[in-house]
């Protein structure tokens, strides 16, 4: 019986692509895994199922009714209940409250302890948690144990679909979760398994959808599991790009600019160590929440450190804030992930974007010197591929890949030797892709220490001389650029190589 | 003590410390010590402030702002001075508090489906409500119904005011409970997680709103039996001793926590500065000094605070996972 029509989504977020005329059914009492890369469109199409999001065209058919987008409301209504993975509790409310949520019982229209505690209380033991207190501040509580608290309010509602969206990405214990997992699709559930780790999706799921690019690109059943088939549909053959090639090879006695050595941050990176040569550039590989992120903010000043230490050009870092970081010794500077967030000016002038954290080089005696700013600006912008006609347009109105030109022409501006390269093409189209390439390439073969995230493995391939892989806030792995492929880089971000000795142990 | 903690919060205990001490100072140095009337006429004072910035509190602890209470307050007290003199009294009382429920209302209904900021929207209320008071009573003037001073400032036993004060009290601790009341806190907390818990959004922010006018609303009426005549200017004063009195009482500007109780204690902290500061003999012109350093030492504390709280919340979660991993450890070898 199918549960579950998606027909023709598609949803774009400006020139981005989210979900591209996506179409999959669903049936009862099946666990179905959805699997891709990150940007795959996995969590668009559970945001659109979920009420979140609204898509740009195509329908939903949820047990022969129509989905009406945009309202979480509706979603529950048609038995549609999601376990999100970036967790939709509310800190400071206790367990009970969070729990119930959605249906607090009232006495004389007052909710009260006791009432809300014992059905808490009962639905925890119904889903099989004893170890948690029902009364205590969902604050307080381990991530794990949040993340059971999120699943059992999606279970709780005996759903005809239930959305598992990276369920065990803070879960180290699997029996408990597939254990109720069974027992609602034993009860007719259809469970939407949305994973990164195969070895999982193996053991629980029936069958399963891989997405790429927005797309539908693969399914597969328990009975045609095969790890290699579906690691390669989800990378898929990539339009090769042309990657500027190294004009000198790296010497083995270029001096390392930036070591860092057991650098924790927060709880997603647990004790990295890694080093950059001069004219290097070192890829870090991962699925999305590895600890990527904090990992370059936390070495670009924009993020605490909470141990470890960091060393530039031979010297201990000063990474308290942005400022101090780019002034340490031969200076670090963060490209950040977020271009609209974090990284541009959308009302200013291209030209002020360049110049804004040189505006005391382009000035005559404090004061703005216009034709100085212009000058300085129109170089670095040259210099990144950025045309002319842009410098005066308010970055704003500009393409994603123009927009990121500006950010790097900035960057450049500052001199930094050391380049923190988050995700610097993600959004922009491919001849703007190439271009920023060739600044990267340019900039190595001057010396300056690149690290750079991508979340395209090609990309990392194409432009690295190693590459390191991200996973649980640990390197688990370390490539040389020559001896990496997409299939060795993929396998190590999904955990296989980790997952055989922690994860086997459940069978 | 931990009882009031619980029910009171951090702030609300912070706040009652203060004025305490204030409490004392004033009694110490006051010629002939306090009596019970000079007592009711503090009281009195406060009630109205104290009344507003409880609608206030509301409002930021959604994680919203809202100026328009002086408004609100300046335009009851005038139509009460003015109009409705042969209506029954309790009837006049409850036009005006659907008038300032009304007002929420539309601030509300702006906010959230207009999608404008809050703070300019409020302004706008404010501007205009404190407008259209002075076309009502350009000059100070009008009577209140003597019923209704008797009422609100009356001190037979205890003081009316304390009854009230008390009563607001025990409201607050029950809508706390309310469904309203849980969502309010949690709509600061974390909106996203709210919504995609199937929660409607607007719905509470505009409900916020409104009871947040309701209690303007009132705290004009019991203004207006405070100073026995109508005065169109009178608000303005409210605009920003509701913020006082606010953060006085520990509630975070930041949303997501606060207090009616600690905004209680801060209205009171608020109107008896002056009285302490003039018998120990501070002129007047140093006290909205004095005040200033006091919000600011309250609001650093209070901050203080804050950060401890949620340094010994992760401290919790830490624990607890470190004993899971201790756990895992310990059935990883015994398999």
């Amino acid at each position: 019986m199918k549960v579950l029509e998606v027909m023709g989504l598609s949803k774009f977020y400006g020139d981005a692509i989210a979900l591209n005329d996506t179409s999959l059914t669903m049936n009862e009492g099946e666990v179905h895994a959805i699997v891709g890369e990150n940007g795959a469109g996995k969590s668009t199409l559970v945001k659109v199922l979920s009420g979140i999001v609204s898509p740009d065209s195509g329908s939903v058919m949820i047990a022969g009714e129509a989905l009406e987008f945009g309202q979480p409301k509706r979603s529950a209504a048609l038995g549609v209940s999601t376990a999100f993975q970036e967790l939709s509790l509310i800190p400071n409310l206790t367990v009970a409250e969070n729990v119930l949520i959605a249906d607090l019982p009232t006495r004389l229209g007052v909710v009260t302890r006791k009432a809300v505690e014992g059905k808490a209380q009962a639905i925890l033991l119904d889903w099989g948690v004893t170890d948690i207190a029902v009364r205590g501040e969902v604050a307080a509580l381990s991530l794990s144990a949040k993340q059971r608290i999120e699943i059992v309010c999606a279970l709780r509602r005996k759903p005809k679909i239930l959305i598992l969206d990276e369920p065990t990405a803070a879960l180290p214990d699997t029996r408990w979760l597939f254990e109720h997992v069974r027992r609602l699709r034993d009860q007719g559930t259809c469970v939407i398994y949305i994973s990164h780790k195969l070895a999982e999706i193996e053991e629980i799921c029936d069958r399963g959808t891989i997405m790429r690019n927005g797309g539908v690109v693969g399914t597969f059943s328990r009975d045609s599991f095969d790890h290699e088939q579906i690691i390669s549909t989800m990378i898929g053959r990539s339009i090769s790009l042309a990657f500027p090639p190294r004009a000198t090879p790296l010497s083995d006695g270029a001096p390392v600019v930036l070591s860092a050595k057991k650098v924790k941050v927060g709880t997603q990176v647990a004790g990295v160590s890694l080093e950059v040569r001069s004219g290097e550039i070192v890829g870090i590989a991962g699925l999305e929440g590895q600890g990527q992120r904090e990992l370059f903010y936390a070495l670009g000043g924009a993020l605490p450190i909470a141990s470890g230490d960091v060393e530039v050009g031979g010297e201990p870092a000063n990474l308290r804030t942005p400022r101090t970081a780019m002034r340490s010794g031969p200076g670090i500077a963060l490209v950040p992930e977020e271009r609209k967030k974090d990284g541009i000016f959308a009302d200013m002038t291209s030209i002020r974007n360049i110049t804004v954290p040189v505006l005391h080089k382009v000035a005559n005696a404090d004061i703005l010197s216009s034709r100085k700013e212009l000058r300085t600006a129109a170089k670095a912008g040259d210099e990144n591929h950025l045309p002319k006609a842009f410098l005066t347009r308010n970055v704003g109105q500009l393409s994603g890949g123009n927009q990121q030109k500006t950010v790097l022409a900035r960057t450049s501006l500052t001199g930094a030797q050391v380049l923190l390269m988050f995700d610097p093409t993600r959004g922009i189209d491919p001849s703007a892709k190439l271009e920023v390439y060739s600044t990267l390439r340019a900039s190595a073969e001057e010396g300056a220490a690149t690290l750079l995230y991508s979340t395209e493995i090609p990309e990392l391939l194409g432009l690295c001389d190693r590459i390191l892989v991200m996973y649980g806030g640990e390197i688990v792995k370390s490539f040389a650029g020559t001896e990496a492929t997409e299939e060795k880089v993929m396998a190590a971000a999904v955990g296989r190589d980790v997952a055989v000795g922690s994860g086997a142990g459940d069978r | 003590m931990e009882l009031i903690r619980r029910t009171a919060g951090n702030g609300s205990v912070r706040a009652a410390l203060i004025l305490l001490v204030f409490l004392a100072i004033w009694a110490r140095f006051q010629v002939g010590g306090l009596n019970g009337s000079i007592i009711n006429g503090w009281l009195v004072l406060s009630l109205p402030l104290a009344t507003a910035s409880i609608g206030v509190t509301l409002v930021i602890i959604t994680r919203q702002f809202d100026l328009s209470a002086a408004g609100v307050i300046a335009l009851t007290n005038v139509i009460m001075a003015t109009s409705f003199k042969e209506m029954n009294l309790w009837l006049v009382v409850v036009l005006m508090l659907v008038l300032g429920g009304l007002i929420g209302l539309t601030n509300g209904l702006f906010v959230v489906f207009g999608k404008l900021p809050a703070i300019a929207v409020t302004l706008a209320t404010l501007i205009i409500l404190e407008g259209l008071a002075l076309i009502l009573l350009i000059r100070p003037g009008g009577s209140i119904s003597p019923d209704l001073i008797s009422m609100v400032t009356g001190s037979s036993v205890v003081p009316r005011p304390l009854v009230i004060l008390v009563l607001l009290v025990v409201l607050w601790l029950i809508f706390k409970r309310t469904k309203l009341g849980i969502f309010m806190f949690a709509v600061g907390q974390d909106e996203e997680a709210l919504r995609l818990s199937g929660v409607s959004i607007p719905k509470i922010r505009i409900a916020v709103f409104t009871l947040a006018g309701i209690l303007y609303a009132l705290a004009g009426v019991f203004l207006s039996a405070a100073i026995q005549s109508g005065d169109a200017t009178i608000g303005e004063a409210y605009l920003l001793q509701t913020f006082a009195a606010i953060a006085i009482g520990g509630t975070a500007f930041i949303g997501g926590s606060g207090s009616a109780i600690g905004t209680i204690f801060g209205a009171l902290t608020i109107t008896v500065i002056p009285k302490m500061l003039f018998v120990v003999g501070i002129s007047d012109w140093s006290q909205r000094i004095f005040t200033g350093v006091l919000i600011i030492l309250a609001v650093l504390v209070g901050a203080v605070s804050a950060m401890r709280q949620r340094t010994r919340l992760q401290a919790r979660a830490g624990e607890m996972e470190q004993t899971e991993a201790h756990l895992i450890e310990q059935e990883g070898g015994g398999r």
